[in-house]
């Protein structure tokens, strides 16, 4: 049915102006007045110009009087015909009357008095307030949102759901250094998901990691921290798997970690170890004193279904957390190892590599839209921004930074100092290092000479704590793939940063990241190609 | 292949470019079910902007990636009725966009409001000047819309597009050295104007020795970051020159994608689906009511979307052959000048001259923005026009929107022969010190100017071509070698050491090899009077009245200033009365012929 151009013949009356497909160069060249070939004129063009110059000058009859002023009685002018000399030509006045011509009105003559308009336009959008779970739910419905609430605050979407069409279908995986493991379905399918599970078996494995046969969950479900979580709270949620998400009849894809680590028997040799009893862990977060009530919630929310330290907390050998709350001393959110090749900072109150310098308000800020002066979500923290805290309420992020901010410094840092050396070199045309020739043709039209960026969208990097930590996976995966920060209800933009992979060598790399480590004040350990390479590989390894 | 017809749904937006993007915000505000439907592909900043592959001039600006594809469907052109048209095989003069951002993605984002003398201009010509003052053949109208009625929309588009800029007065007091021929305006630009360039500077000085009244070039670049109503957030504009045919990719550039999108894809009630070439609108039995689109999806299959509401917002030739393929309206006859839908079709009367500075000022063309300097002395009826005899008027700028390598070794001022070593010598020297000031006019309505459906011609889907009969007319001619005229007031000021005016010449037809500008406007235009006006000032049509079109379709005439921010304040116009009036009555027109 497709139908095509009829082929391009001439056309006897065809005129030769429209569509040609070969224009003859020097016909273009004649008539090459457009903004994109912008052509001057050649020497005749400047001698006719001034000839008729000359010619026009020896008129004597003025203009004004060529043609009579006012409206009334005004005949069209005749038309300027080719070599036509008119007084609104141009060539025919060189010496054309300046401005202020008694004829020409003045500006603010002209100009009306204020403008009016008889109507109100309706009032623009902006960004939806995000919606407030009901504090005490008593029908379905409102366990239901309860439900959901928490389930974002849980961020069980982060590894439950591998794609927006299926929401908690599973399948997401895991790459851990001893296999792979896949999330499983967790929608209320009865066969593939969790449809047949009563609520206190759901309780269990959310709080204590145990399946209803029996069998311990890998330690990546974070139950250490859900075992935190109130009944009231594993009710709703509860509620909401079971009557707020739709089944989803996909399998499960089998773990891949070879014998006999895939036996499960020593995880329930690690959850005795390690996972502490859900009275326990209510008992170490809730009935903790805290200075405020706000703080309390923060702390519940962080320790708690937030499991911040899932991620921010080291690991120890056992894989297990070394801290799961702020009692546990100061390893707790200190910053953990490289997740997917994203290295988790501090969140504690460190000056340069930590949260130190960073206000509760803009803690807050950052968990609600993942973006602020001082730095930008990216790699892991973005999904956990964009499948979690943006959707909490300002009142529970404002909890969790007031929390976060009575976190003392793990290390005592010396705060920040910004240098201009840096910024004065790149600015001043000079002889540039490598690293400097380098930021300037690949980072500097975003993040500028001065590495202020344009914050929020093209964060700093000058001063900003995930430049400046020690190990620096962050910096070298970011440069080599990029990332998009995604928008959130109060912050709909996305925004990405390209990855230079297939443009800069494992050295350049390098050299780069050392650079920006070391700018500006920055002062973290340089970067080697070595390192670089490593991460090179394992990201490609992981695509693949 | 396998036609279908979908569920119905309130309503439909045809394109994804400012037009439509702003239609379907405010649709999905009033709760309704929006699809919007564009022929081309997904674009986003994040790819199409990637930088640094983003800035490839061979990519951009030479193999035309925005632009529309013409070997799928194209425009034929002829200057004159006795002509035979020819198909536009070959992008040049102008370039519509295609893919989602449509033309707002690709644009340099000069962003202007209108003078309020150009919304009803017959009336003023003929107040000022007397009814005998319109020249025979010259179909000289009025919006239907005052600038007082539009001045909060053009408020909204501005906040909505992080506009730079100088305001002149805010509620009648000065405020600032904006241009003092622009009307009065509510509020002031969110952001403070773009910073002049080097070159803008000259102009700058040269315009006021020469007693003129130069003024900061509004622009849709942010000067600063910028969060507008939606949420949606730019970076600032670093001058990279990389505006007019490119994905900016610092976010700074206005664009559909950038500043509305992605607020509009949180709605749950809208959808966008690309690759979706709409064929025609459905009428139903009466002819009076449209019952939805067919449009031709990706796979080749014809689907039928049912909506209860139509609102044309392609491009503006675009709109007019979608009128013409679908029946609404009457097509435009020339020879009697009646029937409405193709009448009135206008372009934009640009010429640049080109200055050559000594050796000793470096011109750095490769920087620009949208910004620049520019004179509203001889635009609109800020000048006396009863000793010319012409109507309209152009402003006169230095818009360096940044020359990139092909495009300046291209452009060169040389002389002799283009190769060689003598060749490259004269040609750093032009791209080192040369510089180019736009006078980009107005461009009158005429009686045998027009658009129709081509009788030979026809695109890859076997719809008819749309048909230009387009020539620069005595008037617009006269109009641009008097602007010309005045340039050189200025230009004496400056200093230069060689100078070529750009004007253009009488009998020298309309040529399409050349670029010129991609304001194409009218064919399908707005007014009071049914008999000259396809769409009533609501941008509605006479004929179909659940048929709203929107775009530079709606202008009775070019005017010197760009189309967008009229386009994009005429969007909030007409959807404000639609949310306001249309969708809390019976569906019928909103103005009674």
């Amino acid at each position: 049915m497709m139908h095509h151009m009829p082929p391009f013949t001439p056309r006897p009356n065809a005129q030769p102006h429209p569509a040609p497909h070969v224009p003859n160069p020097k016909a273009c060249q004649a008539q090459n007045h457009g903004p994109h070939t912008a052509a001057l004129g050649r020497k005749h063009r400047l001698v006719a110009l001034i000839t008729l110059g000359l010619i026009s000058s020896a008129l004597p009859a003025p203009y004004a009087a060529a043609a009579p002023h006012g409206a009334q009685g005004l005949q069209n002018p005749t038309t300027p015909l080719n070599g036509t000399l008119t007084p609104e030509d141009p060539l025919g006045h060189p010496t054309a009357p300046t401005p202020g011509l008694p004829t020409q009105p003045s500006p603010t003559q002209i100009q009306p008095k204020v403008a009016q308009s008889p109507i109100v336009p309706l009032p623009l959008v902006g960004p939806q307030p995000i919606f407030a779970p009901p504090e005490h739910p008593t029908t379905q419905a409102e366990w239901v949102e309860k439900g959901r609430y928490l389930a974002a605050a849980a961020d069980c979407a982060a590894c439950h759901t591998s794609t927006a069409a299926q929401p908690y279908a599973g399948n997401v995986p895991f790459a851990l250094p001893i296999g792979t493991l896949y999330a499983s379905n967790i929608t209320p399918d009865k066969t593939h998901g969790i449809g047949a599970w009563s609520e206190a078996q759901f309780t269990r494995a959310v709080r204590q990691g145990v399946r209803p046969d029996g069998a311990t969950l890998y330690p990546a479900m974070p139950y250490p921290s859900y075992a935190r979580m109130t009944d009231t709270d594993l009710h709703a949620l509860y509620v909401y798997f079971m009557h707020g998400v739709q089944p989803m009849a996909q399998a499960a894809k089998a773990n891949a970690i070879a014998w006999p680590l895939s036996l499960r028997f020593p995880l329930t040799v690690w959850r005795w170890a390690f996972a502490p009893t859900p009275q326990a862990a209510r008992k170490a977060t809730l009935e903790r004193p805290f200075a405020t009530p706000q703080q309390a919630r923060g702390a519940y929310l962080v320790e708690g279904p937030g499991h911040c330290g899932a991620c921010h907390t080291e690991r120890g050998l056992a894989m297990q957390e070394k801290a799961l709350t702020a009692q546990d001393g100061p390893r707790y959110l200190a910053g953990g190892k490289a997740i997917d090749g994203w290295l988790p900072p501090s969140l504690r109150g460190e000056t340069t590599t930590g949260l130190g310098a960073w206000s509760a308000a803009e803690i807050t800020a950052f968990l609600q839209t993942g973006r602020t002066q001082r730095g930008s979500a990216f790699g892991g923290m973005d999904t956990a921004v964009h499948h979690g805290t943006q959707y909490l309420t300002e009142a529970d992020l404002a909890a969790m930074a007031s929390y976060l901010k009575t976190l003392p410094a793990a290390q005592q840092q010396a705060p920040y100092k910004p240098d201009q050396a840096a910024t004065k070199a790149l600015l001043s045309g000079g002889r540039l290092t490598q690293g400097q020739r380098l930021y300037l043709d690949n980072c500097a039209a975003c993040h500028r000479a001065s590495g202020a960026g344009f914050a929020p969208v093209f964060p700093p990097l000058a001063g900003n704590p995930v430049v400046q930590t020690d190990s620096a996976e962050s910096v070298v995966h970011i440069i080599l793939s990029g990332s998009t920060l995604h928008g959130t209800q109060q912050a709909p933009s996305a925004f990405t940063m390209p990855g230079f992979a297939t443009r800069l060598t494992d050295n350049q790399i390098a050299i780069l990241a050392s650079f920006i480590r070391h700018a500006w004040g920055n002062n973290a350990p340089a970067v080697t190609e070595l390192s670089v390479r490593q991460l090179r590989k394992t990201l490609t390894n992981t695509e693949q | 292949m396998a036609d279908k017809t979908l569920p119905p749904v309130d309503a439909v937006v045809v394109g994804a470019g400012w037009a439509g993007s702003i239609m379907a915000k405010e649709l999905c505000e009033a709760g309704l079910h929006v699809v919007m439907l564009e022929r081309g592909g997904p674009r986003s900043t994040a790819v199409d902007g990637a930088y640094p592959n983003s800035i490839d001039e061979l990519e951009g600006a030479v193999r035309y990636k925005l632009f529309q594809n013409l070997a799928t469907s194209t425009v034929t052109v002829r200057n004159r009725i006795d002509e035979q048209a020819l198909p536009y095989r070959r992008l040049a003069a102008f370039l519509p966009g295609e893919g989602v951002g449509g033309a707002g993605l690709h644009w340099t984002g000069v962003h202007f409001r209108a003078m309020p003398q150009d919304l009803r201009l017959r009336s003023h010509v003929i107040e000022r000047y007397g009814r005998t003052f319109i020249p025979e053949g010259m179909n000289l109208q009025d919006y239907g819309v005052t600038y007082a009625e539009l001045e909060p929309f053009f408020d909204r588009a501005e906040k909505v597009f992080g506009t730079s800029g100088q305001a002149y007065t805010v509620g009648g007091k000065i405020v600032g050295n904006g241009n003092p021929f622009a009307p009065d305006r509510s509020d002031d630009f969110p952001l403070p104007p773009l910073r002049d360039v080097y070159t803008a500077h000259l102009f700058r000085n040269a315009a006021t020795q020469a007693g003129y009244h130069p003024y900061a070039m509004p622009a849709a670049n942010a000067s600063q970051p910028y969060t507008n109503p939606y949420g949606a957030q730019m970076g600032p504009c670093n001058f990279c020159g990389y505006c007019s045919d490119y994905a900016c990719y610092m976010s700074a550039k206005a664009s559909p994608n950038v500043n509305i999108l992605p607020a509009l894809r949180r709605h749950e009630n809208f959808s966008l689906r690309t690759h979706a070439h709409v064929l025609k609108v459905l009428l139903d039995s009466t002819g009076k009511k449209a019952t939805g689109v067919v449009y031709q999806d990706a796979q080749g299959n014809h689907i039928t979307q049912p909506a209860g509401l139509v609102i044309l917002a392609a491009f503006q030739f675009h709109n007019v052959h979608l009128m013409l393929l679908s029946g609404i309206g009457t097509p435009y006859d020339p020879q009697s000048n009646t029937g409405t839908v193709g009448r009135n079709f206008t372009y934009q009367n640009i010429t640049n001259s080109t200055v050559l500075m000594p050796p000793t000022r470096s011109t750095d063309q490769f920087i620009g923005s949208a910004g620049g300097v520019a004179i509203d002395d001889f635009n609109c009826d800020n000048f006396d026009h009863g000793p010319h005899g012409f109507i309209g008027g152009s402003p006169l700028w230095v818009n360096q929107a940044g020359v990139k390598p092909i495009a300046g070794a291209k452009g060169a001022i040389t002389t002799g022969q283009r190769w060689g070593s003598a060749w490259k010598k004269q040609a750093i020297d032009s791209y080192r010190h040369s510089f180019t000031i736009n006078a980009q006019g107005s461009n009158m309505a005429y009686r045998d100017v027009y658009l129709d459906l081509d009788p030979t011609w026809k695109d890859a889907y076997g719809q008819p071509l749309l048909r230009m009969t387009f020539d620069w007319k005595d008037n617009d001619i006269r109009m641009n070698r008097y602007v010309i005229g005045q340039l050189q007031n200025v230009v004496k000021a400056l200093d230069a050491r060689d100078v070529h005016y750009g004007m253009r010449e009488a009998g020298k037809p309309f040529d399409v090899r050349d670029y010129q500008t991609t304001h194409l406007c009218g064919g399908a235009v707005m007014g009071d009077n049914p008999k000259t006006s396809a769409l009533n000032r609501y941008l509605q049509s006479w004929d179909v009245p659940n048929v709203f079109v929107i775009g530079a379709n709606a202008f009775p005439q070019g005017m010197g200033y760009n189309p967008t921010g009229l386009v994009a304040a005429l969007a909030y116009w007409s959807a404000h009365h639609i949310r306001t009036q249309w969708l809390k009555g019976n569906g019928g027109p909103l103005v009674t012929p």
